[in-house]
């Protein structure tokens, strides 16, 4: 029972601080899951990667594998519904008021002074899926692995922003898988 | 009744097309909600959208739970956040445990770090579009290259860096309100 206490309270205070959504979530999932030894960075990550062809916020991915992972179905369910309760009572409550809410410039002053911070939470998202699951195996950051894993992360971000060719998001990660087995 | 099982139906259906977050589902939305069943109209599913990026959590459970508020109040808002939820909690829960034991295959593992790799691209693509919304001014970029600075090359916890950066964000943004009032005040 405690168990399923602590997911409800972890995942509810994801849910409620998470500004910025989705890849931004990342390091807070991180954070708590290797904290109270629920799930190891390897396995997360793993699970990131199958989200890929799963539709749906990566979030709810997230709760649901790492609340099956400590307390079975009912983990998931728990996990799941903790975090996606702050988002519903806010939305709620902004339906509500939304016309008082446009017009607080207290309000505002939070919610665009918080945006800056996102951008942390993003980076520290890249290097938390990208490059430190291979720090983790090799323990050093000057190894031909990383030399390629860096390379490869860079110029698939110089593809996306490509011009000519619009490429699908399904088809640009088949591709990274491809390129993937070829390169390592 | 009748109404309920419609949105069971349309939501789940929505979440089974949200591949890709952002504007992909956003089309998804425009189809199904406005168009096919009129639950709302399109400007009031833009306004959804912004406010639903600006909040915390997570932005697709904030537009579905607007959206089920708007057509059927607070039982209308769950079935909505609900429904919208389960094809992604069924999907990843069963495809883990169908591909689990593969994982640990050379190739699969090696198409694995390309796939992370890839993500770390998308990632890094989104970092460039927050850029654009976040930074309106160099105090901005401060506040950015601080909080990466913070949470990449220290241990202290990431809540806490997250609290600090917005409690500043806060403080920056009201000061510059507050100057802005006095120069006004001061034209007159």
């Amino acid at each position: 029972m405690s168990t399923l206490i602590d997911l409800f309270l972890v995942f509810l205070k994801i849910g409620a601080i998470s500004f910025g959504g989705g890849y931004a979530m990342i390091p807070f999932f991180e954070t708590e899951m290797v904290s109270h030894n629920w799930v190891s960075l390897a396995d997360y990550v793993k699970v990131i990667a199958i989200a890929q062809v799963v539709p749906g916020p990566f979030a709810v991915d997230s709760s649901s594998y790492i609340g099956f992972k400590v307390a079975g179905i009912v983990g998931a369910i728990v996990a799941t519904i903790a975090l996606c309760i702050p988002s519903f009572v806010a939305s709620v409550i902004i339906t509500k008021f939304y016309t008082q809410f446009k017009a607080n410039r207290y309000v505002n002053a939070l919610l665009m002074g918080v945006r800056p911070a996102v951008l942390g939470l993003l980076l520290s998202a890249a290097y938390i899926i990208g490059l430190k699951p291979l720090y983790q195996t090799t323990h050093t950051f000057m190894s031909l692995t990383m030399l390629k894993a860096f390379i490869m992360a860079v110029a698939g971000y110089f593809v996306l922003n490509q011009k000519k060719v619009k490429i699908g998001t399904f088809t640009f990660i088949a591709a990274t898988a491809v390129v993937g087995i070829l390169l390592f | 009744m009748g109404i309920y099982l419609e949105m069971f139906i349309t939501f789940f259906k929505i979440g089974c097309l949200a591949f890709g977050g952002g504007y992909a589902v956003i089309a998804i939305l425009q189809k199904e909600v406005v168009e096919l069943k009129q639950w709302v109209t399109n400007d009031e599913l833009t306004d959804i959208m912004a406010i639903s990026q600006t909040l915390p959590g997570i932005i697709f459970v904030n537009s579905a739970t607007m959206i089920g508020y708007r057509k059927k109040g607070l039982l209308g808002a769950t079935v909505a956040t609900i429904t919208s939820c389960l094809p992604t909690f069924l999907l990843i829960l069963l495809l883990t445990f169908v591909i689990w034991g593969f994982t640990d295959n050379p190739i699969v593992h090696k198409a694995f770090i390309g796939i992370l790799l890839g993500v770390t691209a998308l990632i890094l693509n989104s970092v460039k579009k927050t850029w654009k919304t976040a930074v309106k001014h160099y105090s901005d970029v401060i506040l950015a290259l601080l909080s990466a600075a913070l949470m990449l090359f220290t241990n202290i916890n990431v809540v806490i860096v997250l609290l600090l950066l917005a409690a500043l964000g806060f403080a920056k943004n009201i000061y510059f309100l507050k100057k802005e009032e006095k120069q006004h005040v001061n034209a007159h």
